[in-house]
């Protein structure tokens, strides 16, 4: 592997890849100039490196580039989550301790919360059949104590059954291992012994954390990505390689860092939903450029939008986290999902009322303007009915659009049924798919204990930036802020982030009862861990950083809050910190807390970082075109269903200059989507091509300014 | 209300009526302090109208979709709605006197006024672990815990702080009461703050206006499904194991009458209410009947009044399903778990393609309890277990899972070792326990302990042991429960599912076996393939596969589906 670090640092050209399932977004930055370019191909699911070698090849050739100009690649890939979504993985058995074969179909033993009134409800299946689940006699105690010893003979059998059985990879998670390893250990040594070539995904490698059914999940989903992970990012190294790229790409994980290929093949499990995270990251970045760091995320698509809270520039880390309904321990950046976005479908059901999705048309048939066939009323057709988005094309004229279908199917579907006027309808559709936006932003701050008021809401994805000053208009926020390229931040926020790896260790003990040598024992152990995969990284020294993370609650209680604690030799002051520190979170986080309840410690958590350069972009400079200059048309916008449309002129996005100013009424297009100013609002482009909307000067629009710069 | 709502204004209106309940049920969990509350989310948040009327309501469990139906009606007996003032906040936990249905569902309601006037109701409701009373089976619900009628606990927003130390002084762990109970205030006080908000953006018309067409789309919704099912009068009966005390039967029947739309369940021809605590008190039967109607019917259908109004109850005062004071009722939800049972069995003949046959028909749990350390301290641990899930037409059963009202998560082993002196030694599902059939039915749960000090005490809890959860149209019952103590050893002893105070030492073992549930159809129906597939996962035994389904399965066939499957 080449020192990456290295051509990271003297690199000139560092390149994104993002692959979604659609569309494959690459993002070029020129570190000598500070500035980036984009491009968008199609995915090509069967193999997804036939559309990054594409991008590639023409974003190079765009850019008249050759391939080893590129010293730094970082790759975003939903392999692993489409992996889990379509129950494709490899053939995994499961060594388990006697008695728990069960617990992977048994799970909790609660319904999820949501199915709560279904009868026919089913479990998701268990990435595992029973038949390839076999136990081994042996079990530890919670206090590490060996209540059966490992019965050695049972367990080659065990594994020689699995071999017979075909097996890929074996998992194997013991009750208590996070306590005492000794058993594990012994099974992955004659795994190896017994099974070579067969792949080990162990639970106390994987999480080293208590709760047997979660430690259980994380590990079977690992092992359950390993083959399918491992041959892809294998594959694509080859072609990547064969493209005459100097460097090995990096590839990026759902806790909003990035690992190098081979620890990614280790640990697949850190894949997962790293998109979303990758776009977060890219809000974060574009959004502090622009002077914001109280943020909340409102990527708007087609058929789903995401959301989340960022406090001083920092996400939200989780690690009670779930994958297409199976738990995954390891930490995630704190994403809400919503089934709802520009494909979503209008209808009536049968009590009388309208409602919006869940239901999407997806890509086929698409909204009824798209032509295609679709019949039904979506978001998107609400939109092109009202004016907001362009009546004849799309996605800068490669996406043609037929207003009258997008009409048809609101009056056929939602006004006539509704006795409706056909503005009306299509303002009801807006305006119930954006109070269902509102809930969950609410949501997330409420979750948080903070008021989004105090917030800045990051438009992006093709939608958001059409929904999002209506949204944050209702929520009372004052600040909207859509990115110079809101379709591609997720390949740009691949270029933002770090490298990360975290560990985590179980170890039980009230604050007050704890011995400081113990524990630092324990930071020995994490702390050595984090710097042998730092190392093993090949991170210069100068670049490394750890951070240390204690998991505490009180005694009793059976969630735990995260708090950032010292690094270095640990004292009894420290925990005296420690324990004021918990009782002031828990009471700014819960509204209360309890001098008198002994506080414990749970998980010990070392995150080792290593500092990748961040692109630094320039500040363009204002221009000396005028607004006049960058209004491309003037189109008939209804505002609100009581008024008659209103002429509104519309702006070419990438003709927007540092130092323009646009009131609304207005519209801005670019190609991967369209950004709505309603009337009084004011929005100015700032040095970095951000469009920074202000909701809170509600001036009346003065026409006499629009075409001023 | 003449004014005509129009449908987008009472769209978005009915959202946010959800938020307001989800924000209110956010904040109480969040700011609860015991696990039954913050993990395992027993408690719910409730929008009410003046006139009591659910508007919406965010319960986290089944059981609490009825925890506020009686209690408007009592504080109005006590409190004439004139004479509510605003910063009042009512409490009550009564079971005949308060509205909830056991004593650990303490609810807290607080009213909204709106210029001067009121016009709605804030409630939550919070399941509380540990209310007092005695430590043994209680005859009565004197002996449950102190019983709370609908009383002001915030006078004109004023704590009555000596009335709250009453009530703490009467339970074990008063600092976690105290915390439970802030965060149910915390919760009104957020469902206040957001009705503002809301009155400030529409008008009242239009907000009580939404909340009327809301209740007639819901019944107009729920009488619909109800006209899709024959006319006719369908019946159905079960039995209950015991109450605990005495070892009889208490029958529990239903006699369902569809007349077009409207929908009739009489429960006239049930036992007597018993001594033991397993009575279900009207207000929790009209919730069972609800969740039983609202999952066979119309899963997604807005949970407020409108669905009440198209279904009318009858049982006779004094029996076990509407039982009187001062009858126990803290296990009430063995009983009503089964009335889902028998309200499903009734449904079959009309309704074959909604219901699902018998679920393991209790809350099967264990409770152990000692005293350890130096210091003798004293501690307690009560679970609930899964079991069967009842097949269904195109489906089998689930395995291993929560049913009926009850939704909460097992504690993970690893945390119970942690704590408590018990270790579980074997946890999984029971091979041939889900009844044969077309479909089959779901498999109980075997958990062991082995119990690691002397002077450990356990009770079992449950029920379901003595008789079978029947299968439908054909389908064969699933296995009973079990509670066993050293089990395979010559003190082998078989346990009933209500025995309290059983000592236990070091070593000792105690199993459960949680009851299956019924298959579903024809077993000469099932497809081979099926019954073959659950051999190789040793869902169903070689023996199980031979004797219930008539299909025999050689070794070499096995192998060979093992290797290729």
């Amino acid at each position: 592997m080449p020192d990456t670090n290295e051509v990271g640092r003297a690199a000139r050209y560092r390149l994104g890849i993002d692959v979604g399932g659609t569309f494959t977004d690459l993002c070029l930055f020129d570190e000598a100039q500070g500035t980036l370019r984009t491009y968008k191909v199609a995915s090509t699911p069967d193999d997804f490196c036939h559309g990054i070698v594409d991008g590639v090849r023409a974003l190079l050739a765009e850019a008249r580039l050759p391939a080893a100009a590129l010293g730094y690649l970082v790759h975003g890939t939903t392999v692993a989550t489409n992996a889990m979504i379509q129950r494709s993985g490899g053939r995994v058995g499961l060594l388990t301790t006697a008695g728990f074969r069960d617990l992977l179909e048994i799970r909790r033993q609660s319904r999820p919360h949501d199915e709560l009134y279904n009868l026919f409800f089913v479990k998701a299946p268990t990435p595992i059949p029973r038949h390839l689940r076999l136990e081994v006699p042996e079990r530890i105690l919670a206090d590490g104590s060996i209540w059966l010893p490992l019965d050695e003979a049972a367990t080659i059998r065990a594994i020689e059954e699995l071999v017979a059985l075909r097996v890929e990879t074996i998992a194997i998670c013991l009750l208590n291992s996070y306590v005492d390893a000794r058993h594990e250990q012994r099974l992955v040594e004659l795994v190896r012994e017994h099974a070579p070539g067969v792949d080990v995904s162990a639970s106390y490698q994987v999480l080293r954390e208590f709760r047997e059914f979660e430690r259980l999940s994380t590990t079977v989903v690992n092992a359950w990505l390993q083959r399918p992970v491992g041959h892809y990012l294998q594959r694509l190294e080859s072609r990547i390689a064969e493209e005459r790229i100097k460097t090995a790409p990096f590839v990026m994980q759902g806790n909003g860092g990035i690992m190098s290929v081979e620890a990614a093949v280790r640990g697949p499990v850190n894949l997962l939903v790293s998109g979303p995270s990758a776009g977060l990251m890219g809000a974060i970045y574009t959004a502090r450029a622009a002077g914001f760091d109280n943020l909340l995320t409102f990527d708007m698509g087609g058929t789903s939008t995401d959301v989340s809270l960022v406090q001083r520039g920092a996400p939200i880390v989780r690690t009670d986290n779930e994958v297409a309904g199976y738990p995954v321990r390891v930490p995630m950046l704190d994403i809400k999902f919503i089934g709802a976005g520009g494909g979503s479908v209008a209808w009536i059901n049968e009590g009388g009322a309208l409602k919006v999705g869940p239901r999407s048309t997806g890509a086929h048939p698409g909204p009824a303007c798209y032509a295609q066939g679709g019949r039904e009323a979506t978001v998107t057709d609400a939109n092109v009915t009202l004016g907001f988005l362009h009546p004849e094309r799309l996605l800068g004229g490669r996406k043609a659009i037929d207003r009258t279908l997008a009409c048809d199917a609101i009056m056929a579907n939602v006004a006539r049924p509704l006795g409706l006027d056909l503005s009306t309808a299509a303002h009801g559709i807006r305006t119930i798919v954006n109070t269902n936006m509102v809930g969950a932003l609410k949501l997330v701050s409420v979750e948080q204990g903070y008021d989004p008021r105090d917030f800045a809401l990051v438009a992006f994805g093709g939608a958001g930036p059409l929904h999002a000053s209506a949204v944050a208009r209702e929520l009372g926020m004052r600040t909207v802020i859509v990115p110079e390229s809101p379709g591609i931040l997720c390949a740009l926020g691949l270029l933002t982030v770090d490298r990360r790896f975290d560990i985590v260790r179980t170890a039980v003990m009230a604050i007050r009862e704890a011995t400081v040598t113990t524990i630092n024992d324990i930071w020995n152990e994490l702390d050595g861990e984090a710097t042998r995969w730092l190392e093993g990284e090949g991170v210069p020294v100068e670049c490394r950083g750890l951070v240390r993370i204690v998991d505490a609650r009180y005694r009793g209680q059976n969630y735990e809050l995260a708090l950032p604690v010292s690094l270095g030799i640990w004292t009894d002051a420290t925990l005296a910190n420690i324990e004021r520190h918990f009782h002031e979170e828990h009471e700014r986080i819960y509204g209360f807390h309890s001098e008198k309840a002994a506080v414990q410690m749970v998980n010990f958590r070392t995150v080792a970082q290593g500092i990748m350069p961040k692109p630094s972009m320039a500040r363009r400079a204002a221009s000396n075109s005028t607004l006049r200059d960058a209004q491309i048309g003037v189109r008939s916008v209804s505002w609100e269903a009581e008024r008659a449309p209103a002429a509104t002129p519309v702006y070419a996005r990438e003709r927007l200059a540092p130092g323009h100013e646009l009131i609304g009424p207005a519209i801005a297009e670019q190609m991967d989507t369209t950004i709505v100013i309603a009337p009084g609002e004011h929005a100015r482009v700032d040095d970095y091509l951000n469009l920074v909307i202000d909701l809170s000067c509600d001036q009346p629009a003065r026409g006499t300014r629009m075409g001023g710069a | 209300m003449s004014l005509a709502m129009d449908p987008i204004t009472v769209e978005v209106i009915g959202n946010h009526f959800e938020f307001v309940t989800q924000e209110m049920g956010i904040t109480l969990v969040k700011s609860s302090y015991s696990t039954n509350i913050k993990e395992r989310r027993d408690c719910s948040a409730v929008l009410l109208d003046a006139q009591g009327r659910t508007i919406s309501l965010t319960a986290y469990t089944g059981g609490h979709l009825g925890s506020v139906l009686g209690l408007m009606e009592e504080v109005f007996k006590r409190y004439p709605l004139a004479s509510i003032e605003p910063g009042d906040v009512f409490m009550a936990n009564d079971a005949y006197s308060g509205g909830p249905t056991h004593l650990p569902d303490i609810t807290v309601v607080a009213p909204f006024f709106h210029d001067g006037e009121l016009v709605a109701f804030c409630a939550t409701v919070g399941h509380h672990t540990e209310v007092g009373g005695g430590l043994g089976a209680a005859a009565d619900i004197w002996g449950e815990g102190v019983r709370i009628p609908p009383i002001k606990i915030f006078s004109r927003g004023e704590l009555r702080e000596d009335v709250l130390q009453l009530i703490l002084l009467n339970v074990r762990k008063p600092d976690e009461r105290r915390g439970d109970l802030e965060a149910q205030f915390a919760g009104v006080r957020t469902g206040q703050r957001r009705l503002r908000e809301l009155f400030s953006h529409y008008s009242r018309d239009q907000i009580l206006g939404s909340a009327a067409v809301l209740f007639d789309q819901t019944e107009k919704r729920i009488r619909r499904s109800i006209a899709l099912l024959p006319d006719g009068r369908y019946e159905f009966e079960d039995c209950m194991d015991d109450d605990g005390f005495d070892a009889q039967m208490i029958p529990i029947r239903c006699a369902v009458t569809i007349r077009g739309d409207e929908i009739e369940l009489d429960f006239t021809g049930t036992g007597p209410q018993v001594k033991g605590g397993i009575n279900v008190t009207f207000n929790a039967l009209r919730a069972t009947v609800y969740f039983a109607l609202k999952s066979a019917l119309a899963a997604d259908v807005a949970p407020n009044a409108g669905l009440y109004r198209a279904i009318k109850i009858v049982a006779p005062p004094g029996c076990l399903v509407n039982c009187v004071e001062p009858a126990a009722v803290l296990n009430r939800s063995d009983a009503y778990s089964r009335v889902i049972d028998v309200i499903l069995g009734a449904l079959a003949p009309a309704a074959p393609d909604r219901v699902i046959a018998a679920c393991k028909g209790a809350t099967t749990g264990i409770a152990f309890h000692g005293w350890t350390g130096a210091n003798n301290r004293y501690w307690s641990y009560l679970e609930t277990i899964g079991g069967g899930f009842g097949a269904r037409q195109g489906l089998d059963g689930v395995d291993g899972v929560q049913t009926g009202t009850s939704n909460t998560s097992n504690l993970p082993s690893e945390a119970m070792e942690m704590e408590y002196p018990l270790f579980v030694e074997r946890y999984e599902l029971i091979p041939d326990s889900g009844g044969a059939g077309t479909y089959r039915g779901g498999q109980g749960i075997l958990r062991r302990y082995r119990v690691l000090a002397d002077g450990t005490y356990f009770r079992t809890k449950g029920d379901r042991c003595k008789t079978r959860p029947w299968g439908l149209f054909g389908g064969a019952p699933g296995f009973a429960g079990r509670f066993i103590l050293n089990p395979g050893t010559p003190g082998e002893r078989e346990l009933g599912s209500k025995e309290f105070n059983i000592p236990v030492k070091k070593g000792d073992v105690v199993e459960v076996w949680t009851p299956g549930s019924g298959g579903y159809g024809e077993v000469s129906k099932r497809d081979p393939a099926f019954v073959l597939r659950d051999v190789l996962a040793g869902q169903v035994s070689r023996e199980g596969a031979r004797r219930d389904y008539g299909v025999d399965i050689d070794e070499a066939r096995l192998k060979q589906l093992a290797h290729d499957m």
